[in-house]
């Protein structure tokens, strides 16, 4: 239960976190939206859990199963969300700051250029 | 600033593979009186470079190709930082003008409008050999701008525009593929900056029309239209 709380936390606070950066930053919304709505769901599965579980023990003919998987079960959806939205925002940031870094190198190249010229 | 004090006026023009036409374009606009030409080449994979730093104007190269939203930027951000008051953005291919950059200059010049938008549609026989399709893409692109941003406009997607200082400041450009039309419109309505439209006349040849935007492009402009509405 203690665990299921923690995860359940995490959850909240990362997609707390997203809305936040939606709401504050002009680049990469889509991204924060995304990511908003991703830890919100993933929260939501993680409290119904015991339903869902028990949803899928009937429709899957299931009599019993231990704390142990439980605790697995949630581990895993936590790490795999996680890593997830991660790969996504890196691979959405690193095109977008590439570009931003050449257009700083052109405009600082192009000054020093114009102030060697008239030295 | 006095309004009838000289005003600096810069040339911003994006260029990414035009070694076939870029010296003769800048040629017809220092011909014009124009001689603070910024020239950004966005990565070309031709001698577009080399001809440019040959030609005597302002050159910026970016090391990589960043789409013309992002060039575009790049010149304008140094023309502000050279001492701008007034930035005119042009096309290299060719499609443009230079002798209507004047008119431009002269509305700005009376302080009483941020922003010059060139149409190609306000005056008749301003299209020159435009294709029927092109056309009709055009005229669904402005229904749907008018719709987005409720701006009482005849052209969206004309890159033959001139910016105060004031409102070259606001131009944070961060749509960097074809989609910045739209975004500096967007920007226009948000920060609601003063605009005019005038009539430019487009002369499209083989080239330009190579050199041009596809039209499936449309759809990608439209979905980041949706996208930068909502989100």
């Amino acid at each position: 239960m203690i665990f299921k709380t923690i995860c359940i936390s995490i959850c909240i606070i990362l997609s707390v976190r997203s809305a936040v950066n939606l709401c504050l930053k002009n680049e990469h919304r889509l991204m924060s939206l995304i990511s908003t709505f991703f830890w919100l769901i993933v929260s939501l599965i993680l409290i119904y859990s015991y339903q869902i579980k028990t949803f899928l023990m009937k429709i899957l003919f299931i009599e019993n199963i231990d704390y142990a998987a439980d605790v697995f079960v949630h581990g895993a959806i936590l790490i795999y969300a996680y890593f997830y939205i991660k790969l996504l925002v890196i691979i959405s940031d690193m095109n977008n700051n590439i570009k931003t870094l050449s257009r700083k190198i052109a405009i600082l190249d192009g000054l020093l250029q114009k102030h060697l010229s008239k030295e | 600033m006095n309004n009838k004090e000289k005003k600096t006026v810069f040339i911003v023009m994006p260029a990414y593979n035009e070694e076939a036409v870029i010296e003769k374009q800048i040629n017809n606009l220092k011909q014009n009186g124009y001689n603070n030409i910024v020239v950004v080449d966005d990565g070309s994979t031709d001698d577009t470079w080399q001809i440019i730093q040959k030609a005597n104007v302002q050159s910026l190269h970016h090391p990589i190709n960043c789409g013309q939203g992002a060039a575009l930027y790049t010149g304008i951000e140094y023309a502000i930082i050279s001492g701008a008051d007034i930035i005119i953005t042009f096309d290299a291919d060719g499609q443009h003008d230079p002798a209507a950059i004047s008119s431009f200059v002269t509305e700005l010049e009376n302080d009483q409008y941020d922003v010059i938008l060139g149409s190609r549609f306000l005056d008749n026989n301003s299209c020159i050999g435009i294709s029927r399709i092109r056309l009709f893409v055009l005229k669904i692109g402005l229904l749907i701008t008018k719709l987005f941003y409720r701006m009482d406009i005849t052209d969206t997607h004309n890159g033959f525009r001139a910016f105060s200082r004031k409102a070259a400041k606001q131009m944070k450009i961060t749509e960097y593929g074809m989609a910045h039309a739209s975004q500096i419109l967007e920007i226009i309505n948000k920060q609601k900056l003063n605009y005019k439209e005038l009539g430019v006349t487009i002369q499209y040849t083989d080239y330009s029309m190579k050199k041009g935007q596809s039209h499936s492009n449309a759809f990608r402009i439209l979905f980041i239209m949706i996208k930068r509405l909502f989100i």
